[in-house]
């Protein structure tokens, strides 16, 4: 495996377009070709150069890991139409984590702000501190969010998560605020804590997971009783890494709308949180 | 070339290339999942008649099944691509779906598919749901107890049918013994399947017959009945043949086979077991030749 490193020289405090930073999976690991990417940073335009030291510590055909140390919250972009190899952030991401991300994997030891996985079509993104808005939802003006891939968000995610969302998994650790699945498409999202006010509204098909500690108001779901999921238990084994559910655990309590859209979106909830 | 007193006749199985997949059925209990995978193999002996041969390749852990149940791995071999599918969907819409708590996955990969969820889905009449993840798209059918979970598609992949070894004996009980001993061990292996009942078949048949309208007849070479009648291959103290037939994923897989069945019965004496032989039709029906002494070396 092929290791870059990309470590901050300047203190960044405006933000930082790393749209073209996808530049480095498509050809060999070359010093002076990464140095000359463009990238705009307070719109302007500057060499990848001057704003990270660049080092290439390890260079073999297979994989390439990109690791960029010292981002913080104006690290726009990162991982934008990403299509593969590992890219591993020290730090914390800014807006746009994802945008149009097409595979491989990224992976942000800190936090991310706003439009994580924004109109993302595949590969996998772990984020082991919180998110911001819009998570998984299409842009402003658009109609079509994330549509395949997987997000995990290891701590608490903010408002609108999944708005729009057509395809792909999203697995919330923590907390969700209010919004969530709004618009919802298809695709399924995973909230381990609680969940916010104005659940699922016009949510039309997909299921969302949960196993929320707070009775949840769902007044245009039909509540469909406990059920046996069986498909949670492939869903499960996937996943177990980051769900930590037991196995052999498939019982729900069902409910299916939004009938103000005549939908078909499934919310399961376990028996016991339901009041 | 004889073992223990049981002659190794200098002869080959003739076998053919067809289509095969493998496919994992999974349930509550092993007793259900077998129930389903039973009804799924069920009529699959020959594709003379049946369309498919099928069998059971192996059980499956909890942990080696997509959804950590128990299951079954198994097989499908047919002669053309059309037919494998036509037989795959039909015999998992019908056996399988129908079958309480099972689900079905593709045991393979390869580049051409074969329909399973992506057909059957329409049984939910739009109250069927998609699941994508991992590369996979699974469908969840409601069904009436619960639902019913199949992978989008099955995969073709090149197959060999009609690996096969003959036991010939002084009497039914000792052929039958033998072959049971050959069974058993051949089970254990990979990539294989049995598909006759018990794994052994009695009317071994040769290509054509008198009748036009028939495609496969009784290999009256090897049928005691007609020693004296017809030109015979048995002796006079020949007065049982039993034949097991082999379908594999390669060649490789089933010379192991032949190998494995053959030698377990060359272990030891057994008591009006006089030779071993192979069916083959001069080389006319298939490309594979297994060559039983170059086998056993």
């Amino acid at each position: 495996m092929s290791l870059l490193q990309l470590k901050t020289k300047i203190d960044i405090s405006y933000d930082l377009d790393l749209k073209n930073l996808n530049e480095i999976s498509f050809s060999k690991l070359n010093k002076k070709k990464i140095s000359s990417i463009f990238l705009e940073y307070n719109s302007k335009k500057i060499k990848l150069s001057e704003v990270f030291e660049i080092q290439i510590l390890t260079e073999k055909k297979n994989d390439k890991k990109i690791v960029l140390i010292g981002s913080n919250k104006y690290f726009r972009n990162i991982g934008f139409k990403w299509k593969e190899h590992s890219l591993c952030i020290y730090g914390d991401a800014g807006s746009y984590l994802g945008h149009r991300m097409e595979g491989g994997s990224v992976e942000v030891k800190g936090s991310a702000e706003n439009f994580v996985a924004c109109k993302m079509t595949g590969g996998k993104i772990i984020i082991n501190g919180t998110v911001k808005d819009y998570t998984g939802s299409a842009d402003f003006g658009e109609k079509v969010g994330m549509n395949g891939g997987v997000v995990v968000i290891k701590k608490n995610a903010g408002n609108y998560l999944g708005n729009f969302m057509r395809r792909g998994v999203i697995i919330v650790g923590g907390d969700v605020k209010n919004n969530c699945c709004n618009n919802f498409i298809a695709g399924t999202i995973v909230v381990k804590g609680n969940i916010g006010k104005n659940l699922a509204t016009n949510m039309k098909r997909g299921t969302l997971i949960t196993n929320c500690k707070k009775a949840i108001p769902l007044k245009k779901f039909t509540n469909c009783g406990e059920q046996k999921i069986d498909f949670f238990n492939i869903f499960n084994k996937h996943f177990k890494k980051y769900l930590g559910v037991e196995s052999n655990f498939t019982n729900f309590v069902k409910y299916v709308g939004n009938y103000d859209v005549k939908g078909y979106g499934e919310i399961l909830l376990r028996k016991t949180n339901q009041k | 070339m004889h073992k223990n007193n049981i002659q190794i006749w200098n002869t080959y199985a003739e076998a053919f290339p067809m289509k095969c997949s493998r496919l994992i059925i999974t349930a509550e209990n092993y007793r259900w999942a077998f129930n389903a995978v039973n009804s799924f193999t069920g009529f699959a002996t020959s594709v003379i008649a049946c369309g498919c041969e099928a069998g059971i390749e192996k059980k499956l852990k909890k942990v080696d099944t997509p959804d950590g149940r128990p299951g079954y791995s198994i097989l499908i071999f047919s002669m053309s691509e059309k037919e494998l599918a036509k037989q795959v969907l039909n015999r998992t819409g019908q056996c399988v779906m129908t079958s309480p708590s099972s689900a079905i996955f593709s045991g393979n990969k390869g580049e051409k598919k074969i329909k399973l969820g992506s057909a059957l889905r329409y049984f939910g009449d739009g109250y069927q749901i998609s699941k994508k993840f991992g590369g996979k798209r699974f469908w969840r059918i409601p069904v009436m107890d619960g639902e019913f979970i199949c992978e989008d598609f099955a995969y073709q992949m090149p197959g060999i049918g009609g690996g096969n070894f003959l036991i010939l004996g002084e009497s039914q009980k000792s052929v039958i013994e033998a072959c049971e001993v050959a069974v058993k061990s051949m089970k254990e292996l990979d990539n294989i399947i049995l598909p006759f009942p018990g794994g052994v078949v009695r009317s071994g048949s040769k290509v054509g017959s008198k009748y036009k309208s028939l495609i496969a007849s009784t290999n009256f070479e090897y049928c005691p009945n007609l020693k004296n009648i017809v030109s015979s291959k048995l002796k006079q103290n020949i007065k049982s043949v039993l034949e097991i037939v082999i379908d594999g994923i390669s060649s490789i897989d089933i010379s192991k086979a032949m190998k494995v069945g053959i030698q377990s019965i060359l272990k030891k004496k057994r008591k009006g077991v006089i030779a071993i032989s192979a069916g083959n039709y001069g080389g006319k029906l298939g490309p594979h030749l297994f060559h039983l002494r170059e086998i056993l070396k």
